[in-house]
């Protein structure tokens, strides 16, 4: 498995060596029908005008693509030793659109009730996605060679690193993205080599603690005819929990009860339940083979349709083969991202390979069940596919990380690490 | 142990595309039909095709009422509602001042910053508020309507479009709530992580989405007139939401005549749309936005004149062939009003002929009087012309309806024909005399001595007088009036009394009949009950109904129609009717065929009468009929009868004269603040005529008289054809002299359309 860098003579060979074209196709390919599949569908939702993000997007990509090959040019551990910089500077961003939701600063505004965004100009920056991969780059760095992690005190530094971040960006609010955040935290730690019970013990005290912040708080609108404070009956009001402020927002809990409503006619179902209930429309409607590429009479009325809920258009372009072939891709490229990290001795590119994955596959599952009301709408892209630049950019730059872990396999003559029993 | 852990991740992501893989299965490949189908249901748009009410024909087949095209200027729903906090209207003026400013084509704009084309684009909304509110004193111009009214009309659109917003909310929240209550419960956990609250759909949920009404637009002015339509169109781009749309309105070619009869349209109302049986049918429905009868016959034949609704429903993004479902137009409904003859009977009312001492013995003036008229066809029970003056014009109606309805002194919007209970006064004497004779407390023949002061069993009373007695200053009596044809013996019988219209005769046979055979009696003439003709009436008065003070008082004066007993002209009509018909009452008709007319969506107070069948046979007594029949003619042709004005008519006439009581006219009128005042006017008298009321007139000189005259009868007398009834409300003069003109004339307008034949 120890790779063997044959320096040519030749510089053609050399450059097309560092593309690692030719060793992890089955990653490029995955990842070109995705953004392909992306572009199409993006081009397909086209507004009352018949314009569309598409040009937008392929222009995105072309960038990403760029980017994918500044990440691999660069060895990765030249890379990771900038991952505090890159991390911090991440935080700052975030805190920078924290700032702005208490004072107006420039370039962050509200935008669809969460401040998400940096503007410069034209273009926007959402901070949030830079941290996902800073957090990835900090936490492998942090426990590539240390060993304390094996003790359940020894876990709360990561978590305690996890949660400056996911607070943040609860706090913009953004749930789905904070919510990627604990399946990449759980995954790298196990990896690296925590214990079992320990990381049980916590998923366990979660658990417990759940229940708590569903009942806690209550809601009291303000009516808007009568001027008064109602109570909202589908919010809790227990009597000692009452008095804690309210984890869960009412109009989470609407998604939640939304997804457990029937299926029933897309004309019926407005408000709350529309999104998902039409997503579901236009993925059964496709059938087996679908409508057609660019053709997407109900996908193009569901909310997010070129965003959050794109796999609702491709499945209704390209029907269940169409959708399968997505998630075939996808599971290519979570497989590849093992097999790599298998294949590399070095702690920090096996932890940042696994991160990536982790981060990769948190964020695909959580939304193909969102998209398939499977789980309440959370509001998190497809990566690699929904309509975005600075998901686009991160995803792409994530998968140039990948991509570089497994075509720079350093040959390691020391006893392998991870290895305690 | 990283190997195995590598393995056991891979596990994990193998799950859980496993359980994504089973659920797009489930979805795109099982449910597939599914799916399709509620996707067609999703793209199909649907579109109703409005329909034609059907006309309202008078019995000759002339049009009064029929739906004309027209265009009508309607605004969008953004800029009719006064709720401009709303994100919609906030969105849409947005877009307008967008819209504008970019047909303008101003460099400045184009060339600003973003900044700046936010400042244009403020200032732009801020004159698109300013244009709206200038176009609604624009419609009210085009219109011929106050801006008060826009305002009105703007404020019934929003609250209609609430109410049915209202509804549908309802509705789809009924509907979730039936499905939630028919699906089986989830299982414990999902209720548990529900929060344990009922997963049952909340209203909230359904009110977010926009409805059709809020985003199209409403009529505001109907019917412009082409100038009006050509002022508007011109400058379109000035009047935000403004649309002129191709529509029908009603016509009513003949303007008032029949107004009250014919009835009128007004947005459908709450109730009947609750009763409505049509309700679940997508074509016939009601919309809140319809109209529907609300009065007269285009509320009692609203289901036969009723279309329904063509529909077009279209796959949008596939433009598919539409299926389309041609709207059926209404059907006509034929009426048995002439109209012709009714237009020439209301005109009487305009200048009737009222004996004016003041001016000169023989002399009259001529003056619109207030009253009613009704004829009814003998053979058939048919009401060929039932008028009711003062009236209004029904093309105007709904613009004027705050003043009609305010005008208290006139009232025009008061039936009086089916609605107005007088005393019927001396008309009912023919009634209670065959009464009398059926039941058998009577004979023709018994003669009762009249002098002028009532003597009922042999006692003497001190009320209840007979007419005689009022001439001149000195009592007088039968025997000696009138001069030129006095009572032999002052001794009455039946023919005599009707003809000479004795009080003292008709007293003695109510007592005969007692309160409660008189009662009966009465009823089944028709009194005291509706009639059931099918639109809003009252049911009159019958003697053991009244809860005055007079005692047995009340009953004797029964007989001559005064005190207890009221009367609508219709009824009095009809009872007359049925007197002419030898005994047969039958139930007045409005409809021709209206056999199978049921008035589901009952206008204001009807109620069915309680007589089951539509025509009885009293089984009267055929010699009193005869001789009440030759009473009814001396009347007229006798010089002992009262109605010689029925002399000139065209026809040989039978008719029995009225006078009843009137009271003191008082309404409540109200002032430019709003507040209510009482009006007591003055009547005029032959001295001090009062221009203001000119109908409102006192029958002496102190102005302390005041009486309703009547003229009841049917032509021809020997084989009549035709019912009538004229009441002239204030006539300042009796049944004879007031009434009686307005009767000759109608029945030469009976005569001159072929109703009877002429005989003179």
């Amino acid at each position: 498995m120890t790779a063997v860098s044959l320096q040519s003579v030749l510089p053609f060979r050399g450059v097309w060596r560092k593309l690692s074209a030719a060793s992890n196709w089955p990653i490029l390919v995955a990842v070109a029908v995705l953004a392909t599949l992306g572009v199409i569908s993006i081009w397909a939702d086209t507004r009352a005008d018949g314009s569309s993000e598409g040009p937008k997007q392929l222009i995105f990509v072309f960038i990403g693509i760029a980017a994918m090959v500044a990440f691999q040019w660069v060895d990765y551990r030249k890379i990771g030793r900038f991952s505090w910089g890159l991390f911090i500077l991440a935080i700052i961003l975030t805190g920078y659109t924290l700032l702005g939701q208490v004072i107006s600063v420039p370039g962050v505004r509200e935008k669809n009730g969460a401040f998400n965004w940096i503007n410069f100009g034209p273009v926007g920056l959402q901070p949030a996605e830079l941290l996902k991969l800073g957090f990835v780059l900090v936490l492998a760095r942090y426990l590539r060679f240390r060993s304390n992690y094996r003790t359940l005190t020894g876990l709360l530094p990561p978590f305690a690193l996890c949660l400056v971040p996911v607070a943040m960006i609860l706090k913009q609010p953004d749930l789905g993205t904070a919510l990627i955040f604990i399946p990449t935290l759980f995954a790298l730690l196990f990896i690296a080599g925590a214990k079992v019970r320990h990381l049980a013990a916590i998923v366990g005290l979660g658990l417990a603690v759940a229940p708590i912040l569903w009942f806690s708080g209550h809601h009291a609108p303000i009516d808007e005819q009568t001027g008064q404070k109602t109570l909202c009956r589908t919010c809790p009001n227990i009597p000692v929990l009452r008095h804690l402020p309210m984890f869960v927002k009412h109009y989470q809990r609407q998604r939640v009860f939304s997804m457990f409503q029937a299926d029933d006619s897309a004309g019926v179902a407005t408000g709350v339940g529309m999104q998902q209930q039409l997503a579901l429309v236009a993925l059964g409607s496709g059938g087996l083979t679908g409508k057609g590429a660019g053709n997407v009479p109900i996908g193009r009325r569901v909310p997010e349709g070129h965003n959050d809920m794109i796999f609702a258009l491709i499945g209704e372009q390209f029907g269940f083969f169409g959708s399968a072939v997505v998630l075939i891709a996808y599971v290519v490229l979570f497989i590849a991202g093992i097999e790599i990290a298998s294949g590399t001795r070095e702690p920090f590119g096996r932890l940042v390979a696994i991160g990536i994955v982790a981060m990769f596959a948190s964020q695909t599952f959580l939304n193909l069940m969102v998209a398939t009301k499977l789980m309440p709408v959370t509001g998190v892209t497809l990566p690699l596919v929904s309509y975005g630049g600075s998901s686009l950019l991160a995803s792409f730059m994530a998968v140039g990380l990948l991509l570089n872990v497994g075509q720079n396999r350093p040959v390691v003559m020391a006893n392998d690490p991870f290895e305690f029993e | 142990m990283f190997e195995r852990r590598l393995k056991s991740m891979g596990i994990v992501l193998a799950v859980m595309s496993i359980i994504l893989l089973g659920r797009l299965v489930q979805v795109q490949v099982l449910a597939r039909s599914y799916y399709t189908e509620l996707a067609q249901k999703a793209m199909t748009q649907q579109r109703s095709i409005p329909t034609t009410r059907g006309p309202i024909l008078d019995v000759r087949g002339r049009v009064l009422a029929q739906d004309e095209a027209c265009i009508d200027a309607a605004v969008d729903f953004r800029a009719v509602t006064r709720d401009s906090s709303q994100k919609a209207v906030k969105a849409w003026i947005a877009k307008l001042a967008i819209q504008r400013l970019r047909t303008r084509g101003d460099p400045a704009y184009l060339s600003a910053d973003a900044p700046g084309k936010r400042k244009f684009r403020d200032a732009e909304e801020v004159a698109v508020t300013a244009d709206i509110t200038a176009m609604w004193t624009a419609l009210a111009e085009a219109g011929g309507v106050t801006v008060d009214e826009i305002q009105d009309t703007r404020t019934n659109v929003e609250v209609e479009v609430r109410k049915k917003k209202n509804w549908i909310v309802q509705s789809r929240f009924r509907a979730a709530l039936d499905e939630a209550g028919s699906r089986e419960k989830p299982a414990w956990y999902a209720r548990w992580l529900a929060g344990g609250v009922e997963d049952t759909p909340t209203e909230d949920e359904f009110d977010n989405e926009l409805i059709y009404e809020q985003q199209s637009a409403h009529v505001i002015v109907r019917a412009l007139t082409p100038a009006a339509q050509n002022e508007l169109g011109r400058n379109l781009d000035k009047y935000p939401g403004l649309m002129l749309q191709p529509s029908k309105h009603r016509a009513y070619p003949y303007g008032n005549q029949a107004a009250h009869v014919i009835g009128y349209l007004t947005r459908v109302q709450r109730k009947p749309m609750a009763i409505d049986p049509d309700a679940n049918n997508d074509r016939r429905a009601y919309l809140p936005n319809d109209l529907a009868g609300r009065d007269g016959i285009e509320a009692l034949a609203e289901r036969q004149l009723r279309g329904s609704r063509g529909a077009e429903s279209q796959l949008s993004g596939d433009w598919a062939s539409a299926a389309r479902v041609d709207p059926s137009p209404g059907q006509p409904v034929t009426m048995t009003i002439d109209i012709e003859l009714q237009a020439q009977i209301r005109e009487m009312f305009t200048r009737v002929r009222i004996p004016s001492p003041a001016l000169g013995d023989g002399e009259y003036e001529v003056s619109p009087m207030h009253g009613s008229a009704v004829v009814i066809d003998l053979a058939s029970g048919e009401v060929r012309a039932m008028v009711s003056y003062p009236d209004y014009n029904l093309n105007t109606f709904s613009e004027q309806y705050s003043q009609l309805r305010e005008d208290e002194g006139n009232i025009p919007l008061f039936h009086r024909a089916l609605m107005s209970q007088y005393e019927p006064g001396s008309t009912i004497k023919p009634v209670v005399g065959l009464s009398a004779m059926t039941a058998g407390v009577a004979t023709i023949d018994d003669r009762i001595e009249c002098n002028g002061y009532l003597v009922i069993r042999n006692k003497k009373q001190d009320r209840g007088r007979c007419w005689t007695l009022s001439i001149d200053s000195f009592p007088h009596t039968h025997r000696d009036v009138p001069s030129s044809a006095p009572h032999p013996t002052g001794l009455l019988n039946f023919h005599d009394a009707i003809e000479r219209s004795c009080n003292v005769y008709f007293e003695n046979m109510a007592d005969r009949l007692g309160t409660e055979g008189l009662s009966a009696w009465m009823e089944r003439f028709g009194l005291g009950r509706n009639s059931g003709i099918g639109l809003a009436e009252k049911p009159g008065r019958l003697p053991r109904q009244y809860r005055g003070a007079a005692g047995v008082f009340a009953t004797w004066t029964a007989g001559i129609g005064q005190v207890s007993v009221l009367a609508t002209p219709l009824q009095v009509a009809n009872a007359t009717a049925t007197v002419a018909r030898r005994g047969i009452w039958m139930r007045p008709k409005l409809v021709r065929d209206g056999s199978n007319l049921t008035p589901w969506q009952p206008s204001v107070n009807f109620t069915p009468s309680r007589a089951d069948a539509d025509v009885i046979d009293l089984k009267l007594n055929p010699e009193a009929i005869n001789v009440a029949h030759k009473g009814m003619r001396d009347v007229v042709e006798s010089e002992a009868g009262s109605g010689h004005s029925l002399r000139k008519a065209n026809v040989s006439v039978a008719a029995k004269t009225g006078t009843a009581q009137a009271a003191r006219f008082r309404y409540w009128a109200t002032d430019a603040d709003g507040k209510k005042h009482r009006v007591t006017p003055q009547p005029g008298t032959w001295n001090n005529p009062n221009p203001e009321f000119p109908w409102y007139r006192a029958s002496d000189n102190a102005g302390t008289q005041l009486h309703h005259a009547w003229m009841t009868g049917f032509a021809p007398a020997e084989n009549p054809k035709i019912a009538f009834a004229v009441l002239v409300e204030y006539a300042g003069a009796g049944g004879g002299a007031a009434a009686g003109p307005v009767a000759a004339e109608l029945l030469d307008a009976c005569v001159e359309h072929g109703y009877v034949p002429r005989q003179k």
